[in-house]
């Protein structure tokens, strides 16, 4: 059995993804167990590769917003919708924070960036914006664990 | 206050797998897991099904932890709703697998991939705790277009289709019933051979060039499949099948099976076609044809419409069928040359060479060729050389349904023969094309022959596996 390594490393694979304009959904979970699933924008890679800050959409009082506190587990999912190409990052949310500029400017190119790919599979612009519920974002830094290649096929699942 | 739970019913378009639909599991030590699933399906109004395809650790979790929550999305409006799952089994059987796993297996035979590659493993029967919206709630949102009074529509369609005389306009009929009451378009009519292993367009709706003639393999594609099933097909969203064939080509590091350029007449299609379904015809357990439609709208076609498009098949495959076997039990006098039948135009040897049109038949596969273009093969194409053959012999124009039937060279089988579809797809060949040579229906069970310009007849004997069939006959070039 492959062994997580310490520091897994996002490479560049990953980060053309989210330039590219890949769809993003954050999973977290209760203290029940039970997942709850909503959308990230604007993920940025640490420069030393281990970590990731992100907006994710999480209002007020939703069991997401409930669910980000320091230490809790995560798993964020990133995917091309016009090539399918996707890997997922799983780890702890080390920080929640209200999303400063720069977080919230990372956050509407990316959106940007999703809805010119997601015109390739027939979803028209007028409607990509209600994808994004920004007024909902709170800012996440997450600490990466492991990475995961979730291209559909026979590759999926495998570590990266 | 709880906001109540969403009925399923009301949110069936987002049931269709246009959009992907985010997946979230947590195993048993608490960490969670999100994937993308290609097909979240209505199965009641407590339960959906999803597609359990490629994704291993999703499967391992929810046998951990039955806890699984999906976002789906209205692709029409881009709505999204949350449901809270309670996974409780795996089915490898039963309606439910099997509705999945046709339309899994039809899409990757249109792809042109192999279908263990969308192999469908099972599907996961979740029962739904609770359906809310999610994301962001735009009160500018574009409603759903309101719901069709279907039973308006279906009892409409019926009478039109009934109005038709003759299996040729039914089929016209049906297929403008289509477009007027349940605005579709485009869509093609199959008809089943007698052997049951190839289909044969009929009539299309919708679409600048004739289908007449032009043939789909049973087992192939998503009318092939829907034909070999006996399944209504409904590919949502093709440009999603697309986007798959590819991913799953390039984790595969192999080439997927490409097809190559079908011989004969192409059947049309939509260049920029989103969403089909393909329907089987099927009467008394018997596969009479398939009715294909297509869209150039995602998520035009999709699970919600089946039941409908159920029905349309039933009753159409009632209709035709009910033609064909009129035809059986008709009492028609073979009609002899008349002296009104002259000759609308010289025969073999014409003297004017030059406006001559050069009609060439292969034994091989009862192929006829008009000026080297491709006319039509099979069954269609022995009766087309007959009716010109006698035409060049005496000059006769007009045929019946009877003779062609009682024709041991034509050699149709004495049950399903099939020959009122075959004498459409005959006469709609010859209409789309400027071969100066028509068939018309001018009564129950009779044909008239028109020949516009001087024919040249060649006949091209076979040496192969055909040749005893042609033993008989004589060369009329």
């Amino acid at each position: 059995v492959a062994q997580a390594p310490e520091h897994p490393g996002i490479g560049p694979d990953i980060a053309g993804l989210l330039a590219r304009g890949a769809a993003v959904v954050v999973a977290t979970r209760d203290e029940r167990l039970r997942p709850e699933v909503t959308r990230g924008w604007g993920v940025a890679v640490a420069e030393s590769g281990d970590g990731v800050r992100l907006c994710v959409e999480a209002a007020l009082g939703s069991p997401t917003r409930e669910n980000l506190v320091a230490g809790a587990p995560i798993a964020v999912s990133c995917s091309l919708p016009s090539t399918y190409r996707s890997a997922q990052m799983k780890g702890i949310v080390v920080a929640v924070e209200e999303p400063a500029a720069e977080d919230l400017e990372r956050a509407d190119a990316h959106h940007a960036a999703f809805a010119a790919d997601a015109l390739n599979v027939g979803i028209p612009s007028r409607l990509a914006p209600r994808f994004y519920d920004r007024p909902s974002l709170v800012a996440v830094s997450v600490t990466v664990a492991d990475l995961f290649d979730q291209t559909p096929g026979p590759t999926a699942g495998a570590r990266l | 206050v709880t906001e109540p739970s969403i009925p399923l019913e009301s949110i069936l378009g987002c049931l269709q797998g246009v959009i992907p639909s985010p997946f979230a599991t947590c195993s048993a030590d608490g960490t969670p897991n999100v994937t993308y699933m290609s097909i979240v399906q209505y199965v009641d109004s407590e339960r959906v099904a999803l597609s359990r395809q490629f994704f291993r650790k999703s499967a391992m979790n929810l046998e951990e932890n039955p806890n699984a929550q999906v976002l789906v999305v209205d692709p029409d409006t881009t709505e999204q709703y949350r449901l809270e799952l309670h996974y409780l089994r795996t089915e490898t059987d039963g309606p439910v697998f099997e509705t999945m796993k046709g339309n899994l297996e039809a899409i990757a035979s249109q792809t042109g991939m192999g279908a263990d590659l969308f192999r469908l493993r099972g599907v996961d029967i979740h029962r739904v705790e609770c359906c809310r919206r999610a994301g962001r709630v735009d009160p500018g949102v574009p409603a759903r277009d309101p719901q069709r009074d279907v039973l308006r529509c279906l009892d409409e369609f019926q009478r039109r289709v009934a109005t038709g005389g003759d299996y040729g306009e039914a089929t016209r009929q049906a297929l403008q019933g289509l477009e007027d009451l349940f605005g579709i378009r485009h869509a093609i009519l199959l008809a089943a051979d007698e052997d049951g292993d190839t289909l044969f367009g009929v009539a299309a709706n919708g679409y600048p060039t004739s289908s007449a003639g032009a043939e789909v393999a049973v087992g192939v594609g998503v009318i092939g499949v829907a034909a070999a099933r006996r399944q209504v097909i409904t590919v949502p969203s093709l440009a999603r099948s697309r986007v798959m064939r590819a991913a799953v080509q390039e984790s595969e590091e192999r080439r997927g099976g490409e097809r190559g350029p079908s011989r004969g007449i192409p059947l049309p299609g939509l260049d920029d076609v989103q969403s089909v379904a393909a329907v089987p015809l099927v009467t008394h357990g018997a596969l009479v044809g398939v009715l294909f439609l297509e869209s150039d709208v995602p998520g035009r076609f999709g699970p919600h419409d089946e039941r409908l498009l159920r029905v349309i098949g039933g009753h159409l495959a009632a209709v035709l069928s009910a033609f064909e076997r009129d035809r059986h039990e008709s009492v028609e006098e073979p009609a002899a040359p008349t002296a009104s039948s002259r000759p609308a135009a010289a025969v073999a040897g014409a003297a004017d060479p030059e406006a001559a049109i050069e009609v060439t038949y292969y034994q091989a596969d009862d192929s006829v060729f008009a000026d080297g273009e491709y006319v039509i093969k099979g069954v269609p194409g022995r009766i087309l050389w007959k009716l010109l053959r006698e035409h060049a012999a005496d000059g006769r124009t007009a045929f019946t349904n009877r003779e062609l039937r009682l024709d041991e060279w034509l050699g149709l089988p004495a049950g399903n023969d099939n020959l009122e579809s075959r004498l459409v797809a005959l006469r709609r060949r010859l209409e789309g094309s400027d071969w100066g040579i028509a068939l018309q229906r001018v009564g129950r069970g009779r044909l008239a022959l028109e020949v516009r310009r001087p024919l040249r007849l060649v006949e091209v004997p076979t040496r192969g596996p055909m040749r005893a069939a042609h033993a008989d006959t004589a060369d009329p070039a």
